[in-house]
C-alpha cells in the first residue's frame, strides 16, 4: 500500500518579494515570486498568484493541501516593533502612524488574511479552514540553504536586515536536523547598514543594494576605518551600529543629519550625478561588509568542526563578499540558496516544516532552480500568428547554432525558453544574452536595452568545463552568487574594472539548451562565455510569459527574440504597430 | 441626568474632531500617548526594559521543535 504524498505551500508575504512554494514529499516541485505575475517589482502583497501557479503546476487543489506554512512570525515582529517604539519615543511619531496603521489595518491578521486570501481561490466569500503554520523569519531563511544543499553537515549562517528580532544567525544542520544556536538582534545589522548607506548614496533601499555592489570597484576604500566610527566590529563579527547615525529605528529615513556632517557630503539624491566621493563610499562599504561576513564565518567555523557552510539572507547575495569568503579557504564547499532573500524564506519554512517537524529523512538537494512557470510551444506559435509577428522556426541543434551566429553578428538577442528561474537572477531562461567580446556592447546593452545606469556591469556565463581556464575560480558557481578576478582579456564586456566578474556556470546537465548555445558560439569563435543579463528594463521585473517578453522586446532596441524555438527579427517587426496590439505598462526606476 | 449630558456633549466633540482629523492620526495619537506612559516607566524605573537588544552573539530563542510551536505567531 503506497502512502498519499504530503503537500506543502510555503509563503513569504507582507514585507518585500512575496513568494510561494510547493514540496510534494519534501521534493520542491514550484517556487516564484508574486512580482513576476503581478509586473510590480518586489510586491509585497499577498502572492496569489505564485501560489494559484504552485497548485497547477503540482496537479493539486488547495484542498488537497496538507500544510500552509508562512516564513515568519508576525506577533513577534510587532512585538518588536512596539519595544522599538517605546524606547524611542518621544522620536517617530510618523513612523508609528504608518505602520500601525498597516500592522492594526492588515499585518497583525496574518492567519486570518491568508485564510482569507487562499479562499479567493476556492471562491467568492470562501475561506480556507485549515490552520497556518509559522515559521521564525531566521529559521526559514537558515532551513532554504542548509535543506536543498546536500550536506550531510554544515555550518548555517543567515545574514539580512531583520527578522523578528534576529537580523543574522548561525548553527549547525546535521542530517534532517537543524539548530540555530546564536543571533545577533536589533537593531545591529549588517543588512540594514548596508542598506542605509545604500540610501545614503540615493539608491532604493529593499531594492538597489546590488547596484553598490557594482559601484563599489570603481572606488577606492578610503572611508573604511572611518566608517569604523559608525559600525562596531568584535573578533566574532558580531557588531554594533552607532545609532546617533542611523534612524531606521524610529523614522522613515534610514540616516541621520548626523551621518552628511560625519562624511561632510550631503545624502545623493536619485537624480543627482555619481561622484568619485559616492564610488568612494561604496568601495569602503563592500571592504567593511566583507570583513564583517569573513570574521561571521571565521567565528562559526570555530564553533563547528565542519567544512562545509550554508549561506541565507539578504546579504548572502552580495557575491564579492561570498567570492572573497571561498577564496580564504575556510570553507571547503560553500551552498548559497539561489533566492537567498525573502523570497527563499518560502521554500525554508516549508523544508523545515517536512524534515525538523514531521521528521523525515530523506533530503532532496538542489537541482533546478528553473522552478516557474513554462509555456506550451503552441501556445507561442499561435500567440506569434495572432499578433502578426514574422518568425522562423528552427529544429534544437539549428537553432542552437542560429543564435550562435545571430551573437557573432553583435546581435543582441532576448532568450525565453524553459521554465523561468527563481530568485533575483537570470539564468539562461529569462536572459539578454550578447557578445562578451565586444566591450560596447556594455555601453550598448545599459542604454539602449536595459535603460540602466551606465556604471553597471554584466555577468557572464561561462561553460562549466572551461570555467577555470577563464576564471580564477575552480569550483562551479550554477547561480550567479560568486565573483572571481578574469584571466583572460578579449571578454571585456563582463569584466569589471577590477577585472573581477560575478559568474555564471553552466553544465549540460544544468540546462541543455543555454549550454547548447554557448558551445555552439564556443566552436564558431574560441570563446566559451557570453553577456548574460535579466531580460527586463530598468525598474520591471523579469519577464515571465511570453507576452512579457514581447513586450520588452517591443520597447527596447533589442535585435532579436528567441521564444523557445521561435526567432523573431526586430528588422522584420512593425513595433510601433505592436505596441497597438500589446499595451505596455510603465515601470517606475528602482 | 446632567453628567450624561456632559459626557454626551464631549463624545460628539470627540467625535467631531475625530471626523475632522482622521481616526487613524486620533488613533495613533492614543497609541503614541501610552507609549509614551510605558517610555517613562522604561526610562525612569528600568521597567519593560527591551532585553533582546544585543550587540554580541546572543542564544537564539525561537527554535521550533514541535507542531505546537509552528502553530502560534509568537
Amino acid at each position: 500500500m503506497t502512502s498519499n504524498p504530503v503537500y506543502i505551500l510555503g509563503i513569504s508575504a507582507y514585507y518585500h518579494d512575496s513568494a510561494a512554494c510547493m514540496l510534494k514529499d519534501g521534493e520542491l516541485l514550484a517556487a516564484a515570486s508574486e512580482e513576476r505575475f503581478t509586473r510590480n517589482k518586489h510586491d509585497d502583497n499577498f502572492p496569489l498568484n505564485a501560489v494559484k501557479y504552485c497548485l497547477k503546476e503540482a496537479g493539486v487543489m488547495l484542498e488537497d493541501l496538507d500544510y500552509v506554512v508562512f516564513y515568519e512570525k508576525p506577533l513577534l515582529k510587532f512585538e518588536r516593533l512596539l519595544m522599538t517604539y517605546i524606547q524611542n519615543w518621544p522620536f517617530g511619531f510618523r513612523s508609528f502612524t504608518k505602520s500601525m496603521r498597516t500592522w492594526l489595518g492588515n499585518k497583525l491578521w496574518t492567519s486570518n488574511n491568508i485564510q482569507k486570501e487562499l479562499g479567493k481561490i476556492l471562491g467568492k466569500k470562501k475561506k480556507y479552514k485549515k490552520g497556518i503554520l509559522f515559521v521564525p523569519h531566521h529559521i526559514s531563511h537558515a532551513a532554504s540553504t542548509y535543506y536543498p544543499s546536500g550536506f550531510e553537515e554544515a555550518a548555517v549562517l543567515t545574514v539580512d536586515a531583520v527578522g523578528e528580532y534576529s537580523t543574522a544567525s548561525y548553527g549547525i544542520g546535521r542530517k534532517n536536523k537543524l539548530e540555530i544556536s546564536h543571533e545577533l538582534r536589533f537593531p545591529h545589522s549588517l543588512g540594514l547598514f548596508y542598506s542605509a548607506f545604500t540610501y545614503y548614496l540615493g539608491f532604493k533601499v529593499n531594492s538597489a543594494e546590488y547596484k553598490v555592489m557594482g559601484l563599489a570597484p570603481y572606488g577606492e576604500p578610503k572611508y573604511a576605518e572611518k566608517m569604523k566610527e559608525l559600525i562596531k566590529i568584535f573578533p566574532d563579527g558580531s557588531i554594533e551600529l552607532n545609532m546617533k547615525y542611523f534612524c531606521y529605528e524610529h523614522a522613515l529615513t534610514m540616516t541621520s543629519g548626523r551621518m552628511e556632517r560625519f562624511f561632510g557630503k550631503p545624502r545623493r539624491k536619485e537624480d543627482d550625478p555619481l561622484e568619485q566621493f559616492h564610488k568612494n563610499v561604496a568601495a569602503s562599504l563592500q571592504k567593511v561588509t566583507e570583513e564583517i561576513v569573513l570574521k561571521m564565518a571565521d567565528h562559526v567555523r570555530k564553533q563547528y568542526d565542519t567544512k562545509n557552510i550554508c549561506l541565507a539572507g539578504g546579504v548572502a547575495l552580495n557575491c564579492v563578499a561570498n567570492g572573497r569568503l571561498l577564496r580564504e579557504g575556510k570553507f571547503k564547499n560553500i551552498f548559497v540558496f539561489p533566492a537567498a532573500g525573502d523570497a527563499g524564506g518560502a521554500v525554508g519554512a516549508a523544508y523545515f516544516l517536512h524534515h525538523q517537524i514531521l521528521g523525515n529523512e530523506e533530503r532532496h538537494p538542489f537541482k533546478t532552480p528553473y522552478l516557474g512557470p513554462g509555456f506550451n510551444r503552441n501556445k507561442i506559435e499561435s500567440l506569434l500568428e495572432k499578433s502578426g509577428i514574422p518568425y522562423k522556426t528552427y529544429q534544437d541543434d539549428e537553432l542552437f547554432t542560429e543564435i550562435a551566429n545571430l551573437i557573432d553578428n553583435n546581435q543582441i538577442i532576448g532568450l525565453f525558453q524553459g521554465r523561468m528561474e527563481f530568485g533575483p537572477r537570470a539564468l539562461g531562461n529569462r536572459s539578454i544574452i550578447a557578445d562578451a567580446r565586444k566591450k560596447e556592447n556594455w555601453q550598448r546593452v545599459n542604454l539602449k536595452i536595459k535603460f540602466r545606469e551606465s556604471f553597471r556591469p554584466f555577468a557572464p556565463t561561462v561553460m562549466e568545463d572551461k570555467l577555470s581556464q577563464i576564471y580564477d575560480i575552480d569550483v562551479p558557481t550554477p547561480y550567479m552568487l560568486m565573483t572571481a578576478q578574469t584571466k583572460v582579456k578579449d571578454i571585456p564586456a563582463t569584466t569589471h574594472v577590477d577585472e573581477s566578474a560575478r559568474i555564471q556556470s553552466v553544465s549540460r546537465e544544468q540546462n541543455p539548451r543555454y549550454y547548447g548555445i554557448i558551445e555552439k558560439f564556443y566552436q564558431k569563435t574560441g570563446c566559451p562565455v557570453i553577456i548574460n543579463t535579466s531580460f527586463n528594463v530598468r525598474g520591471e521585473p523579469i519577464v515571465c510569459t511570453p507576452e512579457d517578453a514581447i513586450k520588452c522586446f517591443i520597447r527596447t532596441e533589442m535585435d532579436i527574440l528567441v521564444l523557445e524555438n521561435f526567432v523573431v527579427h526586430a528588422s522584420e517587426v512593425d513595433k510601433n504597430k505592436l505596441k497597438e496590439i500589446f499595451t505596455l505598462e510603465v515601470f517606475h526606476n528602482d | 441626568m446632567k453628567a450624561f449630558v456632559v459626557l454626551k456633549k464631549i463624545w460628539l466633540k470627540f467625535a467631531e474632531i475625530v471626523e475632522k482629523v482622521g481616526s487613524t492620526i486620533i488613533l495613533g495619537l492614543i497609541f503614541y500617548t501610552i507609549i509614551a506612559v510605558y517610555n517613562i516607566f522604561y526610562r525612569f524605573f528600568g521597567l519593560f526594559k527591551n532585553k533582546k537588544v544585543s550587540s554580541r552573539w546572543d542564544v537564539f530563542e525561537h527554535n521550533q521543535h514541535t507542531m505546537d510551536d509552528l502553530t502560534k505567531e509568537f
